[in-house]
């Protein structure tokens, strides 16, 4: 934000006219027509009457805010025409500061403020006439013992999340502390009350306005800040229902309702696709579970189907390895028969042999034995086709 | 864990393993089991068909630097072969080591280590001589898991190897059968019961008087009797030293032949030292070859008919001849069995020299223990009994010992001693009735003090078998502190086929019940009157001791045992003439006081 609010600036100062000192605004700034709700009862101060708003539009600045603190925090409006001869006059320079800064002083009840706020928020888009009434807020807030801490929290870049935070510091303010000029009396009750309210809804004004911070979010902030605790003060039924009744306007009542209704169904739908998400997930859980209870089965079945495999597999190998050792046992016992009754029939013919070599040849012998030893080979023979044909 | 069963036998030896369904026997190089012989010769060991071909003549035990069977051995502690002291759990231990190497390099068998063994023993193997057997064992670095009786092994294995074993079971349930093992060196019998899946063992015989050596020593001194006689050669003509051997290795041969052949040639070529001639030659025919052997076969199939008639059985009776061992294919021997049995009832085993080790096999694969075939019982005062360890008891194996402790009390100690026998029942079974004959195994004697009071002598009594299956017990007097031993080793076995369940329940018409019920003893036996009691049961006191100590019990209105006042009655001397109430002489009608009913 430029620094155009600075008093000091010159250009401003010329705009403001040495000849045109102002007297201080009256502590009630009362409003004739709807913003009577913030101090319509409160007793006029010392000084001169209210001033009437001239009929031509402003064509600056200091003119705009001058219409707004004679007007003592009714409602005003910023007319286009209005926003773009601000945004096209020159800025202005000190003395316009200076004025601006003077006529703030005598706005004991800072309603002016959120009325110049009100004003300009439909001309946001000229940019140049909107930042002018800002910076015109600002130095109406610097000068208000109530408001002059709050500025540079206004100011700073990542105050949207510091809502409750800027309107405590706001509600907690005492009010009834500040000084009146020319007054040593405190300030009533109904004054501080309205003083409060003009103080806290600047901020939430400024909140909404600048910051871009949600109307609801806004709104239930200043509720749990500080419209609950002065609805506490009216705990009784009776003092309750005369409260709302007094309300001169139904519609603020309503708008905060409407607000306040509108986020209930908000939170209401909220809450039913919460509960609708709540029992899709719950579903969804129930679905997955019984995935999980498929799947542990299958993976039981899988492990079991495993486990069979691997036990087949390993009796496999293990019939295996009998199989082949009973092959070699069977290899083996057969070569050792066959081998036996060779070596035996060898060993009679070698006998039978010796037999016939003899003088005379004992042919007998060798008859003998070799038709033992063929009678053998023959058995033996007739055992191994019986064994083949097995 | 490679637990194998290990055969060893009297003439051959053989490790046998179950692999898959079958068994795989661990031959030696030329496919037969392993000659149970071990020769010392030049300072080296030689075992098996080496040492056996040295061997010029038949029978077990020392010739020469040969040890025949060396198991037989067991129980001495040593013996000189050839000069030299050996001890014979060393001989043993030699066979097995070579046994185990056999196994171990067996071509083709790929078996990487033997842990343990189920060992087979004769029926007639006694215990200290199977503690032997297994110290051979562990020097030859073989764990004996447990021993099982030869025939009951060579049963196991023929009932488990068949091919429907339930159906087997079913067949010969509450059924005989009698295991004919006759081998080379030995002929053993079992007469087993088959119930309800387990084996039991019904009596047993064994001898070594007529094993296959013996045909075949007897057929080579006929022969040789018959040549010296035909070419009228005198005593001094000798033979080759080498020649005995080969002549007793071609009586085998030709004892073999006769079983498909009329005739056959024995020819040795140079047999005689010192003659022109030194051949050896002669004819054998099978007739002559039946009568050489008819006295042996003769007096191996009597111990058939002798342990059935002992057992109380005839042959019709026998479900099952199982014939093992290599004699059992001898024509002769054949068809005696066919003879005794039926054809139908004889079954040679498929095995052949190896059922026994395959039996073995098998037992090792099921892990069947053995248990115990009929309960050891203590005789108590009044003949009743007490089983210490019941029928069907696993027994115990490798390192352990089952132990049962028991306190007794001395009902009579008159005499000066508590006397306790052990007894087991001769039919097995769970639960033998009171009055089946049993068969004494031990008697033990304990020093009481005369003049105690029945009951006050108590005595601990602590039976055990331990894993070579002996049987020991101890009584001991507590109050003397003396102590009384006794050993049993021949304590009868039964193994559940393939895990099957002990259940000895008795079956009616049990032929050895049936036949003993009313022989409770031994014609002439001399028998003990246990007096001992587990209890105290005043009606076990001796009537006339009791009234001795206690004279209000005899009371009639307290209703005593009517056994003991007629025993009080009985050995009361006649109160007139003082002699013995039975006493002949006494005239003085005293003994129409009482009824002995």
């Amino acid at each position: 934000m430029p620094d155009s609010t600075h008093p000091s600036n010159p250009a401003t100062r010329g705009d403001l006219g040495a000849d045109s000192p102002r007297a201080p605004l009256p502590l009630a700034t009362v409003e004739r027509d709807a913003d009577r709700s913030n101090d319509a009862n409160a007793p006029m101060p010392d000084g001169p009457p209210p001033v009437r708003a001239k009929a031509e539009d402003p064509d600056n600045l200091q003119s705009f805010v001058a219409l707004a603190y004679a007007r003592k925090g009714q409602r005003i409006g910023m007319k286009k025409k209005v926003a773009v001869a601000i945004a096209q006059g020159p800025p202005p320079d000190d003395a316009v500061w200076a004025r601006i800064q003077d006529l703030a002083r005598h706005d004991v009840l800072l309603a002016v403020p959120k009325q110049m706020l009100l004003a300009a928020i439909p001309n946001k888009g000229t940019s140049r006439a909107w930042s002018q009434v800002l910076e015109a807020c600002l130095a109406a807030l610097r000068v208000h013992p109530a408001s002059s801490e709050l500025v540079p929290m206004l100011l700073s870049a990542n105050g949207g999340g510091r809502v409750d935070e800027l309107l405590d510091q706001a509600a907690a303010f005492r009010f009834d502390t500040i000084p009146r000029p020319g007054s040593t009396k405190p300030l009533s009750a109904s004054h501080t009350a309205t003083l409060r309210a003009n103080v806290t809804g600047t901020v939430a004004l400024w909140m909404v306005a600048v910051w871009g911070v949600a109307s609801p979010t806004v709104l239930r902030s200043l509720h749990e800040r500080v419209w609950s605790t002065e609805s506490r003060r009216a705990s009784a039924m009776t003092e309750a229902w005369r409260r709302v009744l007094d309300v001169r306007d139904p519609s603020a009542l309503g708008l905060a309702c409407d607000a306040f209704v509108s986020e209930a169904n908000h939170a209401r739908r909220d809450a039913d696709a919460a509960r609708t998400s709540e029992a899709a997930a719950l579903r969804r859980m129930a679905d997955l579970e019984a995935t999980i209870t498929q799947l542990k089965a299958q993976l039981d079945q899988e492990r079991s189907t495993n486990e069979d495999l691997r036990r087949a597999a390993t009796q496999a190998s293990r019939d295996a390895e009998a199989a082949l050792s009973h092959a070699r046992d069977d290899y083996e016992r057969l070569r050792t028969r066959v081998l036996r009754r060779l070596t035996r029939e060898v060993e009679l013919l070698d006998e039978g042999m010796l037999a016939i070599k003899r003088e005379p040849p004992k042919l007998h012998v060798m008859t003998d034995h070799g038709d033992r030893a063929l009678s053998g080979l023959r058995e033996e023979i007739k055992a191994l086709q019986r064994e083949a044909g097995q | 864990m490679n637990v194998v069963g290990f055969d060893f036998g009297t003439t051959n030896s053989l490790i046998s393993l179950i692999k898959g369904d079958r068994a795989i026997s661990f031959f030696d190089d030329v496919g037969l089991p392993i000659p149970s012989v071990v020769c010392y010769e030049a300072g080296s060991t030689i075992v098996g068909r080496d040492a056996k071909r040295r061997m010029a003549t038949a029978g077990l035990g020392v010739y020469g630097n040969i040890v025949r069977s060396p198991k037989m051995l067991l129980g001495q502690e040593s013996v000189f072969v050839d000069g030299i002291e050996r001890g014979v759990t060393d001989v043993v231990a030699d066979l097995v080591k070579y046994v185990r190497q056999v196994a171990l390099t067996s071509p083709g068998r790929e078996l990487k280590d033997i842990d343990a063994a189920v060992v087979t023993i004769p029926v007639n193997f006694d215990g200290s001589r199977r503690a032997a057997l297994r110290d051979a064992f562990r020097r030859a670095g073989l764990r004996i898991t447990q021993f099982v009786h030869e025939p009951l092994a060579a049963l196991y294995g023929h009932l488990r190897a068949g091919g429907d074993r339930d159906e087997t079971m079913r067949k010969y349930d509450r059924q005989l059968v009698l295991v004919f093992d006759w081998g080379g060196g030995t002929l053993d019998l079992t007469l087993c019961r088959v119930q309800q899946g387990t084996l039991l063992q019904v009596a047993n015989d064994g001898t070594d008087e007529v094993g296959g050596d013996r045909f075949d020593e007897a057929i080579k001194n006929e022969v040789i009797r018959s040549v010296r006689k035909t070419r009228k050669l005198d005593d001094g003509v000798q033979a080759h030293p080498d020649a005995a051997a080969r002549l007793l290795h071609l009586c085998e041969q030709a004892k073999i032949d006769l079983s498909a052949r009329d005739s056959v040639q024995i020819y040795l070529h140079d047999y005689f030292r010192g003659l022109s001639d030194g051949s050896l030659e002669h004819a054998l025919p099978r007739t002559e070859l039946e009568r050489i052997c008819t006295p042996l076969v003769d007096a191996g199939l009597d111990r058939i008919s002798t342990l059935l008639e002992a057992a109380r059985v005839s042959p019709a009776q026998i479900a099952l001849c199982l014939a093992t061992g290599g004699m059992v294919n001898m024509p002769v021997i054949k068809s005696r069995l066919h003879e005794l049995f039926g054809a139908q009832r004889v079954c040679v085993a498929a095995g052949g020299g190896a059922a026994i080790a395959e039996g073995a096999a098998w037992i090792a694969h099921d892990r069947a223990g053995l248990r115990l075939a009929k309960s050891v019982e203590l005789q108590l005062a009044r003949n009743s009994h007490l089983t210490l360890i019941p029928a069907g008891a696993e027994m115990p194996t490798e390192r352990e010992v089952r132990r049962e402790k028991c306190l007794l009390y001395c009902v009579d100690p008159r005499d000066g001693f508590a006397k306790m026998q052990i007894l087991t029942p001769l039919k097995p079974g769970r639960q033998p009735m009171p009055n089946d004959p049993r068969l004494v195994l031990g008697t033990m004697v304990v020093r009481v003090h005369p003049e105690a009071r029945p009951f006050f002598e108590r005595i601990e009594l602590e039976v055990g078998i331990d894993d070579n299956l002996i049987l020991r017990g101890q009584a001991r007097s507590m109050m003397g502190g003396e102590v009384a031993n006794v050993e049993v080793h021949n304590l009868d076995f039964g193994v559940a086929v393939g895990g099957a369940t002990t259940d000895g329940t008795p079956s009616k018409g049990d032929p050895i019940t049936a036949e003993h019920a009313h022989d409770r003893h031994e014609p002439g036996a001399v028998t003990v009157r246990a007096n001992v009691a587990d209890q105290i049961e005043h009606a076990l006191v001796p009537g006339e001791l009791w009234y001795k100590h206690h004279p209000e019990e005899f009371d009639t209105r307290r209703n005593p045992p009517r056994i003991q006042v007629e025993e009080r009655l009985y050995y009361e001397p006649c109160a007139r003439c003082g002699k013995a109430i039975n006493d002949p002489l006494c005239q003085c009608g005293s003994a129409s006081k009482f009824s002995t009913g």
